[in-house]
C-alpha cells in the first residue's frame, strides 16, 4: 500500500533531480536557466510535503519569480562560449558519485536512530510571524542590512564609469 | 510517511550535483547554477530535519528563510559581478581569468 505523499515525494525527487542535471548539462543556457527555475519549483512541493508551506510559498515568490527572473535576463544578455574543461570533467563527476554514495552509506547506517513522527505540524503564518520577530528579531534587522548592502554593493559594481 | 532518509539522500545527491558543477564547469553562470543548486540542498536539509526532529519547534522553518533571503543576496550579487566581468574581458569564461596570476 503506497500512499499519496510517497509517490508525490518519489515524483517530486525524480523532477528535483533531472531539472537540476539539466540546468547543469543543457547546451542553451536559456533552457539551463528554466529548468533551474523547475527545481526551485519542484522543491517548494517539497517543502509543502514536509508541512513548511510559508517556506514553500517564499520559496516561489523569491526564488522562482525574482530570482529565476534576474538571472533569466542575465543569462540572455551574455554571449555564451565557456568551452567545457574535458580532463577534470570526469574527475569531478568520479568525486562527486564517491560522495554521493558516501553520504548515503552514512545515512543508511544511522537511520535506525531517527524516527518518523505520526504527523507533521503545520505552523501558521502567524507562529512564524511571531517567532520571527520576537525571537529573531535581531537577526531579522542585521538581514535588512545585508541586503541594503548587496543591493548598493550590486549598483556600485554595475555603475558605468565616466571617463 | 516517508522516512527522513529519503529526503536526505535526496540532498546529498542535489550536493553531489552541485559540487560536480563548481568543479566541472567553466561558464560563471553555470557556477552560479550549482551553487544556487547546493543551497536548495542545504534549505531541504534543514527543512526535512525541522519537520521530523523536533515538529514542534519553528526555529528551523525560520532558518530556512533567513537562508532563502540570503540566497536572494548572494544571486544579485554573483550576476552584478558576472555582467561585468562579461562587460570588462567580454566573456564569463572563468578559465580566462587569470590576469592576477603570478
Amino acid at each position: 500500500m503506497i500512499a499519496l505523499t510517497d509517490i508525490s515525494f518519489f515524483l517530486l525527487a525524480i523532477v528535483t533531480f533531472i531539472s537540476a542535471l539539466t540546468a547543469l548539462e543543457a547546451k542553451e543556457p536559456v533552457y539551463a536557466a528554466m529548468a533551474l527555475a523547475i527545481t526551485f519549483a519542484s522543491t517548494a512541493g517539497l517543502f509543502m510535503l514536509l508541512g513548511a508551506f510559508y517556506v514553500a510559498f517564499f520559496q516561489l515568490a523569491i526564488r522562482t519569480g525574482a530570482v529565476m527572473v534576474l538571472i533569466l535576463f542575465v543569462t540572455m544578455l551574455i554571449k555564451r562560449g565557456a568551452r567545457e574543461a574535458v580532463g577534470i570533467r570526469v574527475w569531478a563527476m568520479i568525486a562527486s558519485i564517491a560522495f554521493f554514495i558516501v553520504t548515503a552509506w552514512i545515512i543508511m547506517i544511522v537511520n535506525s536512530l531517527w524516527f518518523s513522527p505520526q504527523s507533521l505540524s503545520t505552523f501558521s503564518v502567524t507562529e512564524l510571524g511571531a517567532s520571527l520577530l520576537v525571537s529573531y528579531g535581531a537577526a531579522l534587522a542585521i538581514l535588512a542590512i545585508v541586503l541594503i548592502m548587496a543591493t548598493t554593493g550590486t549598483l556600485t559594481l554595475i555603475k558605468e564609469e565616466k571617463e | 510517511m516517508v522516512p527522513l532518509a529519503y529526503y536526505l539522500i535526496l540532498s546529498s545527491a542535489l550536493l553531489g550535483l552541485g559540487f560536480y558543477g563548481l568543479i566541472a564547469k567553466t561558464s560563471a553562470i553555470r557556477m552560479l547554477f550549482a551553487l544556487e543548486i547546493l543551497t536548495i540542498a542545504a534549505n531541504l536539509n534543514l527543512v526535512a530535519f525541522s519537520a521530523y526532529m523536533s515538529p514542534s519547534n519553528v526555529s528551523g522553518q525560520v532558518l530556512v528563510l533567513f537562508s532563502i533571503a540570503l540566497g536572494a543576496a548572494e544571486a544579485s550579487v554573483g550576476l552584478a559581478i558576472i555582467i561585468l566581468m562579461y562587460r570588462l574581458n567580454k566573456t564569463v569564461d572563468v578559465s580566462q581569468l587569470r590576469r592576477l596570476k603570478g
